[in-house]
């Protein structure tokens, strides 16, 4: 266990230190911008006014309570419902082809079919998009005892999440986009799953979590973004509010965010 | 991307449908069995059970057919792109054209399949060596008859009917998605309202039709009098004008399902 943490802190430690530099040579090109992005339901405003740059290389947590408006945020990213004002840029582009190829994402529901085995859901992967890479995929299950031969039906939902994690982190993305990873997977594989986040990636690439589940990812962050009510509250780094606050991003979260 | 996206449609259709078309013919078969050997013709008592019963099985599976074809067609589009499934459909790197179009076209497919299948079935039953040669030698007398008597025209006008066939087809497809596109713009009761959108499409493209057919009879009428017997413009032209307006529904529906699944997609 003890291992297991030094090696996450020794890995995000290396991934901040390449990450800022090639921050400096890439900050004009951020990939993920949002401007002045409004999105209104039926019957309620979810996000009011959202501006945001979030720049490559940095493992970011976008933090609020529930119902704050995470996953439109994301779900605007990913192209899953368009905007009602603004505009949301992914490496420049409008969410389309061109930003589906590059962005990987975790939803918060599971979309495995449940007729098929997770080899094919691999081959799956494999015909859609370019930049996935199948033996990641085989090694990650192998590691997390998971049969690729094994039908999705016969999984239990955390097995799916893992799987379907697993995906994800399989592609060479620019960004991902992980909404809740670890909300249904038990604390002993969280761990490992963090580990495989952190590990997975290239030092270009974003990793974009949304969670409430603080305390367990601080460790992995950058940056943390709090959202609330629809509006950004704080973009920070992790190590600026350790040190002007003196205080975790947890206590922070729950000072800002006391009921 | 578009092949990729069928090759995974039909995979994930055909499991269901081909071992009911299985079936299908297999109890065709075991028909056919039965009244060749001539089992049937002295039904008595116990004896006839199993023939009732093969009999029976074949109805339900041809009903099972066209239900489980029909229910797979729309199931297929609400739960892969709507459900939770729509997650992973709709974040791949392809157009919501080309995914749509991959539903149309295989759900056109299976329906063509299902229809030949069944076809097919009823063959194997009523299959005479002898008069199976006679069908053939019947239709080809119809189809020289015909040529000798309208010439090409007369195979322009199976052709016609063909695509008349095929484009009703994939219209009334179209529609079918359109309507569920449009129940899923209610944020309750979507199901429902898919229902209510369907019949409010179908009310709309009859009432143009029937405006279009009362309009243009009663200035056609006089032209066609004057027309001989043995021109075939006006069944042309009646066939033409059904390829037109069917394609321009299909183009509204298409145009509908394309919109809402790209601007108005809201997945649970």
């Amino acid at each position: 266990m003890n291992n297991d943490e030094n090696k996450i802190l020794s890995d995000s430690t290396e991934t901040i230190t390449t990450s800022s530099s090639t921050n400096s040579r890439m900050d004009n090109n951020p990939i993920l911008e949002c401007k002045n992005l409004f999105k209104t339901y039926a019957n309620s405003e979810a996000l009011k006014g959202i501006d945001l740059t979030i720049n490559r290389g940095r493992i970011v947590g976008l933090l609020g309570p529930n119902g704050s408006g995470k996953s439109t945020l994301i779900k605007l990213a990913n192209g899953l419902l368009t905007p009602t004002s603004g505009e949301i840029l992914i490496a420049g582009n409008k969410p389309g082809i061109e930003t589906k190829k590059i962005v990987s994402y975790l939803p918060e529901r599971t979309y495995l079919n449940d007729w098929m085995k997770v080899s094919d859901m691999i081959n799956f992967f494999k015909d859609f998009y370019d930049n996935f890479n199948p033996d990641k995929a085989y090694e990650m299950l192998q590691k997390l005892n998971i049969n690729p031969n094994d039908k999705l039906k016969t999984m239990s939902k955390g097995t799916k999440e893992k799987v379907q994690l697993i995906l994800v982190m399989s592609r060479e993305a620019d960004l991902y986009l992980l909404d809740e990873p670890i909300a249904g997977v038990d604390p002993a594989a969280r761990d490992y799953i963090l580990n495989t986040i952190i590990t997975n990636y290239n030092e270009n690439a974003t990793i974009i979590i949304s969670t409430h589940l603080i305390s367990d990812i601080e460790r992995v962050l950058d940056d943390v973004v709090f959202i609330s009510y629809g509006k950004i509250f704080l973009t920070k780094s992790v190590d600026e509010i350790r040190e002007t606050e003196g205080k975790s991003v947890d206590t922070l979260f729950r000072e800002v965010f006391r009921c | 991307m578009l092949g990729k996206l069928m090759k995974y449609e039909i995979k994930a259709t055909a499991r269901t449908l081909i071992p009911l078309y299985i079936a299908l013919l297999a109890f065709a078969i075991i028909n056919k069995i039965f009244i060749g050997t001539g089992l049937t013709d002295n039904l008595e008592g116990f004896g006839s059970i199993p023939f009732i019963l093969s009999i029976f099985g074949y109805g339900c599976t041809m009903a099972a057919v066209f239900i489980v074809t029909f229910f797979v067609i729309i199931q297929r589009f609400y739960k892969n792109l709507l459900g939770d499934e729509g997650y992973l459909m709709n974040t791949l790197p392809v157009t919501t054209i080309t995914n749509i179009t991959s539903k149309i076209s295989i759900a056109t497919f299976w329906n063509i399949i299902s229809g030949f299948i069944a076809v097919l079935s009823i063959i194997i039953m009523a299959f005479k060596p002898d008069s199976f040669v006679s069908f053939f030698h019947e239709l080809f007398r119809i189809f020289s008859e015909g040529y000798t008597q309208f010439g090409v025209q007369f195979y322009i006008l199976i052709l016609e009917i063909i695509i008349v066939c095929l484009i009703s087809l994939v219209k009334s497809l179209t529609m079918i998605y359109a309507s569920i596109s449009i129940g899923h713009l209610f944020s309750k009761h979507r199901i429902l309202s898919s229902f209510g959108a369907f019949i409010v499409l179908n009310l709309i493209e009859s009432l143009i039709s029937s405006v279009i057919v009362i309009g243009t009879s009663l200035t056609l009428k006089s032209t066609f009098e004057n027309m001989h017997i043995e021109s075939l413009w006006p069944v042309h032209s009646l066939l033409i004008f059904t390829i037109l307006f069917n394609l321009v529904f299909f183009v509204a529906f298409f145009i509908i399902t394309n919109y809402i699944l790209k601007n108005k997609l809201n997945l649970e």
